[in-house]
């Protein structure tokens, strides 16, 4: 597990710090509901124009448009660039789409850096878009390496942990009622989609003010309908949406008088079993944590994405008992998760980056760290920083 | 130098090249004629396999008459004359010897064209520069060389009179769909592909277009097409009858009935109110004075208020390739407003939509560089936003009030920023109406005026510099005569029969409702003279036109031509208000006092 990092590379991460200057992204919707109508470019491209406009950017300037995308649509198969285009960033900035499943919000954020780092430019888009309503049915949630679907995978995490039906439950509810207490904080993030029939969506319609755990209860499972756990209740809904975040390097923020919201301190990812994806959050943290030269202790906020309930509670599970490294959970996604507020998979990643260092600044905390688990058996973890 | 040149290749085949080196697009004048004739007469007498027509010009092919031929016409005798005449010389090339090739790269307009139509074979480039029409009947004339006869023999009735009649540019692809080119080729093969055309024989009609020209299916296609034109206008009636007869004649006596069209033409008013017209489009759409030219074209407007006139204006400026910021106080207004903007677009097929980004807060709004202001709520709100605006946009942005009710004093005042304060008047429905009035105020800076109205020609409308809003007063005088004849019970139906049958885009009673003032007398059931109505509706707005004049609104009669035709829907084939009332009125109509 443990890498000495080469004196180069210490050079260039001292050398090179990519700062997050801001971010919007759409209401998250469930699919076949508001936002159906729109497509993942479409929805990246209103996240892009608002991005702009906030900040005030010439986008000529910009170096490169990097969106995350899972499930690119048969008409639009390098979203970013007809994202690019269509937000009226000039035709001579070029646009690449990454492809990390889950992780692809994160991705977006990561190859900036690595781009950064290369000296292949300091401004970058970047993102995620996802529109799940236009997928065909059934389509990327089967895992073609264990024959499993999503939901099967975290039915195997149930039986392996002892983690009972309703203590997923109680874990959905509680993501539910955190996200309808930072509604207000949510909406910060959040730029109203008009539509062209005159109606505006404005909130994530996911979350879900009238559940209980009674109501939870009573859901029958999906993947194994007789003994199994995963519930329509406990598992992430299937989301359109998009997030847009501007990345630049410190000497661009400098120079333009821009104030960062946050700083990529590192990463890492990591592969796992295909049947344990779930899990790969776990692994993800350590390696993380040791690339960024931050010990556990230091970390003042954490975002685990919640694509299954189970899922969340057994990466806790093992980060206790295999790397002593426990989780207290008042920290852990405090504004609410992909349970209550929809997993469009491949924007999830840049929500992630952008509630959590939202959330860091209203605390004032300095260091941060988000995860995913990843289908196919990856695992992503980033650590952000604030200036205190 | 000679304006025609020619030579013979070592294929016999001769190449005739017009150049007009005086002016950037070749016109037809008397001295071009003339040598044409000259050396069409010396080339048939010469054993050739072919003859090749050609411009000098890098980008255009030929342009339409010169207007000083038109210019120096003196009578109808005169008009017949040059007719003729230029019969004389495209006949001389229809029946050349050897078969004969326009070779067509750039515009090829009015008598260009009907030279491309003697020829026997047509071949043009696909470029975005080549492009063909006849505008002589939409400008009040006939296509006078012979190409409103040789047309419809080349490519059937219908769709020679919808050419000829509607007036339109057509580019190389849909003229060679409709026939009227025989080859396509890239600008580079013009001069190799032209020769390969020179065979004889004749493409013949399809037998579609040839059923065209059996009696009653051509009489039936006539009706069709005059009923579509309406009875107001003189030249598209005439026309289609001129065309109507001459096919019906053999060629030489049809180019004769066309040569006596063109003589009643031109001393009939409507070509030359349409010329008046069409130049004052031309000095309005000119580029502006080299002191004012901008480097680069305007990148991102703002608009402050998504109501009816806020979401037109923004959906205009979008569908033009502007960028721009729609603001207004809540979500519900920005998404009314948006949802105009999507009805408009698809009403009009254009994709404006993508460039509005809506929002309820002045983010993005300081690198706007022009923000207009179409906000209809009252003065205190009014004051309020004009104050915010002054707060988040730049110093260089122009900011610019669309609504007449404002007083621009008052807005330079507020937003402390009385230089960059223009006036911009939109002459409403945005979507049709093609001018816009740049007002400046008394402190207003020269140089925002200037991108006021870089602005307006930018998104293809046409600034009329003015002191007040004219047309808004105009328009509110035409509803006000409508609502005087409304009271002395005049059904409205009459009153808009009568302004749409004196040739105005739209009746007056529309505008009353809208206003919703309109009285409540019951109509008499008497139907009163049309005349009458016209009259009354027109003294009004004659008065009113005359009152802006003196008032020094409006700074002269063609800038009153230009509001009333292109802001209230004036006919332009009556020259516009100032025109019109001079020819009726005479010595009444003193715009100076």
């Amino acid at each position: 597990m443990s890498r000495l990092r080469g004196y180069d590379t210490l050079l260039l991460m001292a050398a090179a710090r990519l700062a997050i200057i801001g971010g919007v992204r759409t209401p998250f919707s469930k699919a076949g509901t508001n936002l159906a109508g729109l497509s993942a470019v479409e929805l990246g491209r209103i996240v892009t124009a608002e991005l702009l406009e906030r900040t005030g950017l010439d986008p000529a300037r910009i170096s490169q448009v990097i969106f995350g995308n899972v499930l690119a649509a048969p008409d639009a198969v390098n979203p970013s660039r007809v994202i690019a285009v269509g937000a009226g960033i000039p035709a001579t900035v070029p646009a690449v789409t990454v492809q990390r499943n889950c992780a692809s919000g994160f991705e977006s954020l990561t190859s900036a850096y690595e781009k950064l780092v290369a000296g292949q430019g300091d401004i970058f888009v970047v993102g995620g878009v996802e529109s799940m309503s236009h997928w065909p049915a059934g389509a990327a949630l089967t895992d073609l390496l264990c024959g499993l679907r999503m939901g099967e995978t975290a039915e195997l995490l149930y039986r392996e942990f002892p983690i009972s039906r309703s203590d997923q439950d109680a874990f959905a509810l509680a993501s539910h009622q955190k996200a309808i207490a930072a509604r207000e904080k949510l909406q910060e993030e959040i730029v109203p989609v008009y539509l062209r029939d005159g109606r505006v969506v404005q909130d994530d319609n996911t979350v879900r003010a009238d559940t209980s755990l009674a109501a939870l209860a009573a859901l029958p499972p999906v993947f194994a309908r007789h003994n199994g756990s995963v519930t329509a209740g406990n598992a992430a809904p299937v989301t359109d949406g998009a997030v847009a975040l501007l990345a630049m390097s410190a000497e661009r923020a400098t120079e333009w008088g821009l104030e960062p919201l946050g700083w990529l301190r590192g990463y890492a990812v990591v592969g796992l079993e295909p049947r344990r994806m779930g899990l790969g959050p776990a692994l993800a943290i350590p390696a993380a944590l040791e690339n960024a030269g931050v010990r556990w202790k230091e970390l003042q906020l954490l975002e685990i994405n919640e694509a299954f309930a189970v899922q969340v509670l057994a990466v806790l599970q093992m980060l206790r008992e295999e790397f002593h490294l426990p989780v207290n959970r008042d920290l852990l996604n405090v504004n609410g998760g992909a349970l209550a507020l929809g997993h469009p998979v491949g924007a999830s990643g840049a929500r992630l980056v952008l509630t959590l260092l939202k959330e860091m600044q209203r605390r004032h905390l300095r260091l941060g760290l988000a995860a995913l688990c990843v289908g196919g058996g990856q695992g992503m973890a980033v650590v952000l920083e604030c200036e205190p | 130098m000679s304006v025609v040149q020619y030579g013979v290749d070592d294929q016999r085949i001769a190449w005739i090249t017009i150049n007009d080196p005086a002016s950037s697009i070749t016109r037809f004048g008397a001295e071009l004629l003339n040598e044409l004739e000259l050396v069409l007469e010396e080339l048939a007498a010469q054993p050739l396999t072919g003859l090749i027509v050609a411009s000098g010009k890098p980008d255009s092919f030929l342009g339409d008459m010169d207007p000083a031929l038109l210019a120096g016409l003196r009578g109808a005798s005169f008009a017949t004359a040059l007719a003729r005449g230029g019969q004389r010389v495209f006949q001389r090339l229809a029946s050349f010897p050897a078969p004969t090739v326009a070779a067509i790269h750039g515009a090829c307009i009015g008598a260009g064209c009907e030279l491309a139509l003697a020829c026997q074979y047509r071949v043009a480039t696909e470029d975005p520069a080549t492009r063909l029409a006849l505008p002589a009947t939409s400008a009040g004339l006939i296509p006078c060389w012979g190409g409103s006869q040789r047309l419809p023999r080349l490519i059937g009735l219908r769709r020679a009179l919808d050419f000829i009649v509607s007036g339109r540019e057509i580019g190389a692809v849909t003229a060679w769909e409709l026939g009227l080119v025989d080859k396509i080729c890239l600008p580079r093969e013009l001069t190799s592909i032209a020769p390969t055309l020179c065979r004889p024989g004749r493409r013949r009609l399809p037998l579609g277009c040839q059923l065209e020209n059996w009696p009653p299916m051509r009489q039936f296609i006539c009706r069709q097409t005059r009923r579509s034109v309406g009875r107001l206008r003189v030249s598209p009636r005439r026309t289609i009858d001129t065309i109507e007869r001459g096919l019906a004649q053999g060629l030489p006596s049809a180019l004769e009935t066309e040569a006596q069209t063109f003589a009643e033409l031109i001393i009939n008013p409507e070509w030359r109110h349409l010329d008046h017209i069409a130049t004052l489009r031309e000095k309005l759409a000119a580029p502006e004075a080299v002191r004012f030219v901008r480097r680069t074209a305007l990148r991102k407007v703002g608009v402050v208020g998504a109501g009816a006139l806020g979401a037109a204006i923004a959906q205009w400026c979008a569908a033009r390739g502007l960028l721009v910021r729609l603001y207004d106080v809540s979500t519900e207004a920005v998404a009314a407003g948006m949802k105009r903007i999507a009805e408009a677009d698809r009403k009009t097929n254009q994709a404006g939509w993508p460039a509005v980004r809506p929002t309820v807060d002045w983010s993005g709004f300081g690198n706007c560089e022009v923000v207009i202001a179409a906000m209809t709520s009252d003065a205190a709100t009014r004051r309020r936003v004009w104050t915010d605006l002054g707060r988040v946009t730049s110093r260089e942005c122009v900011l610019a009030s669309a609504v007449e009710e404002a007083d621009l004093e008052d807005w330079a005042t507020v937003t402390d920023r009385a230089a960059q304060c223009v006036g911009l008047y939109w002459a409403r429905p945005v979507s049709q109406a093609a001018v816009v009035e740049v007002v400046r105020g008394a402190r207003t800076g020269s140089a925002a005026a200037a991108l006021a109205v870089a602005l307006v020609k930018q998104i293809g409308k046409l600034p009329v510099l003015t002191a007040g809003p004219v047309t808004a007063r105009l328009v509110a005088c035409y509803a006000a005569a409508a609502t005087e004849l409304l009271r002395e019970q005049v059904a409205p139906g009459q009153i808009d029969t009568a302004m749409v049958e004196f040739g105005m885009r739209a009746g007056p009673v529309g505008l009353v409702r809208e206003s919703g003032v309109g009285p409540a007398v019951k109509p008499l059931r008497t139907k009163f003279p049309m005349a009458w109505i016209q009259k009354r509706v027109l003294e009004a707005l004659i008065a009113e036109g005359q009152r802006c004049r003196r008032e020094q609104l409006v700074l002269s009669d063609d800038d009153l031509d230009a509001l009333s035709v292109w802001g209230l829907g004036f006919p332009a084939w009556r020259g516009g208000l100032a025109t019109y009332a001079q020819e009726t009125l005479g010595g009444v109509w003193r715009p100076n006092l």
